[in-house]
């Protein structure tokens, strides 16, 4: 690749989801661009503390694993010029780059990508790799839009996992024990048990663990997250749980664990090990497709529940994977009921059901896998983007 | 200054030092409530048109051209002949020049034609204007909210969403600004 570094730049909202799409996005580009000067830009370092322990939010300029980590409220006009800008800048999740570095970045050719949201929807394929054009003679800047066709601008694949794979099936009890150990929970086996992981927006579990009550299996659940945590005990407590402890819950057949934060990988990987995973927004979204496990996607909250058409374009471009209509149908109905609610609220507000999602659970396992595998061959982000940047420069060149 | 979101066929904006005609603006919503906005812009120097994408707020410096009020009176192998009001001296714009605004263009109707260096290059349509219901499905009874939605077919050909209490011929208001039903006329 022409390009000797980049500036990724991102800007937190809420919660951890842009940090660590952001993340993972400099860690893989500098595992696959070792020669290139990878930075991090992020509006505050301690989401990302969260996600990569290592970090010192209170340091704000740093390197760890290659990556250079400045904390961007402190940019001002000293610490640009002392920085300087890179080759090509990224508006990670269509950020906003702070004004000092555009002024910089101006004074040199420099390549601007608007790396945007992921999205299933069919328009994306309009505004992919087009140009933005902008009044400064010597920024270039296009649009990149992450999805899950080969038209699209595809998804972080997570090297370490794809290489841990392999040993996260074959070992799998072993490293379900290296969880469960900190609840005293040891197993032989994981015959007649199912292990599902939730991760979500503040909502109701409650006809959730009603259907999963009827299940002739013991369940482990894992709840990640302090909405989900808060969440479930809620619909724990309405249920007349029995608390085991702080961070364990019994009803009926099903061991409710309360999970610490883990570390981006350690989580991805834990996605591999499970059952199904309930996942939120975006980052979490995609682990789950990728780790080829049956999921439910709580989609990020929109205005006016617009987060249903995200749901519906996921949704048809799903069911390709699938072999059985009626299964299909099935997941449709619950998907779209469980991404119903307006707002975030830890009762029940949805009408859900799961008995099917359980019944179907190996339909739904092989959609999934068959997607995963097709996105892990074809979706590659950081391929796609790299191969992007070389034809955007043979472009300028000629 | 104008959010991308804002602009609309026929209005002209400042990129560098060239001046662009907004011939088309398509609006998507994205993710997290943030959205993005595609334009086709036509450089009024070089006249050639090309694609460009934005998030939605996006800020333009938008420029003021002159223009003057003219009849749209008949179109004729790609070439719509407008009308000067007081003068009645008649001009000829193409399809590209017009842009968006051929889905709300019907004949008679005064809109303001956008000139630059005494040449007339785009038109800029009302914020509302009033077009016929050429077919829709039948009206439902029950639904009154104006919520539930289906498509209608505009006396232009353009198809827009309408409340189900809307029936064929009836006369409606619509925001050229976002394709959308206003009330009835």
């Amino acid at each position: 690749m022409h390009y000797k570094s980049i500036d990724i730049f991102c800007h937190i909202i809420d919660n951890f989801g842009d940090v660590g799409i952001a993340y993972r996005f400099a860690k893989e580009f500098k595992l696959a661009h070792l020669s290139c000067d990878v930075r991090l830009f992020v509006s505050d370092l301690r989401p990302l503390k969260g996600i990569l322990p290592v970090i010192d939010s209170l340091q704000t300029v740093q390197e760890h694993e290659g990556i250079v980590f400045v904390d961007s409220t402190k940019l001002d006009n000293i610490l640009v010029d002392a920085l300087g800008t890179a080759d090509v800048l990224v508006e990670a999740m269509g950020c906003e780059i702070p004004e000092a570095v555009m002024k910089k970045a101006e004074q040199r050719d420099t390549l601007i990508i608007n790396l945007e949201y992921l999205s299933a929807e069919k328009w994306i394929k309009e505004y992919h790799r087009k140009p933005s054009l902008l009044p400064q003679a010597r920024l270039k800047k296009y649009f990149y839009m992450p999805g899950f066709t080969s038209e699209s601008g595809g998804v972080i694949i997570d090297s370490q996992v794809e290489m841990s794979r392999q040993s996260l099936s074959d070992d799998r009890i072993k490293h379900l024990n290296s969880h469960l150990k900190n609840f005293g929970i040891s197993l032989t086996d994981t015959k007649d048990t199912l292990f599902g992981s939730i991760f979500t927006y503040a909502r109701g579990f409650d006809t959730f663990l009603s259907d999963i009550g009827k299940i002739d299996k013991t369940i482990y659940l894992f709840i990640f997250g302090q909405k989900s945590r808060e969440s479930m005990i809620q619909s724990l407590h309405r249920a007349q749980a029995v608390i085991m402890s702080d961070a364990h819950y019994t009803l009926k057949n099903i061991q409710v664990l309360i999970m610490p934060f883990l570390p981006q990988t350690v989580y991805d990987q834990f996605l591999c090990l499970t059952d199904f995973n309930i996942v939120r927004g975006e980052d979490s979204f995609v682990r789950a497709i990728l780790s080829g496990k049956p999921f439910i996607w709580n989609a990020y909250l929109q205005e006016n529940i617009y987060h249903r058409v995200k749901v519906e374009a996921f949704l048809e471009m799903f069911s390709n994977y699938f072999n059985d209509d009626i299964a299909f149908k099935n997941y449709s109905e619950l998907l779209l009921e469980f991404n119903q609610a307006a707002e975030e609220q830890q009762v029940q507000t949805t009408r859900e059901r799961y008995d099917n999602f359980f019944e179907d659970l190996n339909k739904i396992n092989h959609a999934t896998r068959e997607m995963s595998y097709f996105i892990r061959f074809n979706c590659d982000l950081v391929k796609k983007l790299t191969g992007f940047l070389n034809q955007i420069q043979m472009e300028m060149v000629q | 200054m104008k959010e991308a979101q804002e602009l609309r066929a026929g209005n002209t904006v400042k990129i560098a030092n060239d001046l662009f005609l907004v011939q088309k603006m398509v609006y998507n919503k994205g993710a997290r409530n943030a959205s993005m906005v595609k334009l086709k812009l036509k450089n009024l120097d070089t006249g050639a048109s090309a694609e460009s994408v934005y998030k939605a707020a996006d800020k333009f410096n938008d420029i003021i051209l002159e223009r003057r009020p003219m009849q749209y009176l008949y179109a004729g192998n790609d070439q719509y002949t407008f009308m000067d009001q007081e003068t009645f001296e008649q001009i000829d714009l193409n399809k590209d020049d017009l842009g968006d605004t051929l889905n709300y263009l019907k004949e008679q109707m005064v809109i303001e034609v956008v000139r630059h260096e005494g040449k007339a290059v785009g038109v800029e349509l009302p914020v509302n204007v009033e077009l016929k219901i050429d077919y829709t499905e039948p009206a439902v009874k029950g639904d009154t909210s104006g919520k539930v939605l289906k498509n209608a077919k505009l006396e232009t050909g353009f198809e827009i969403q309408v409340p189900l209490y809307c029936t064929t011929g009836e006369l409606i208001r619509i925001d050229t600004r976002t394709g959308e039903f206003v009330a009835r006329a």
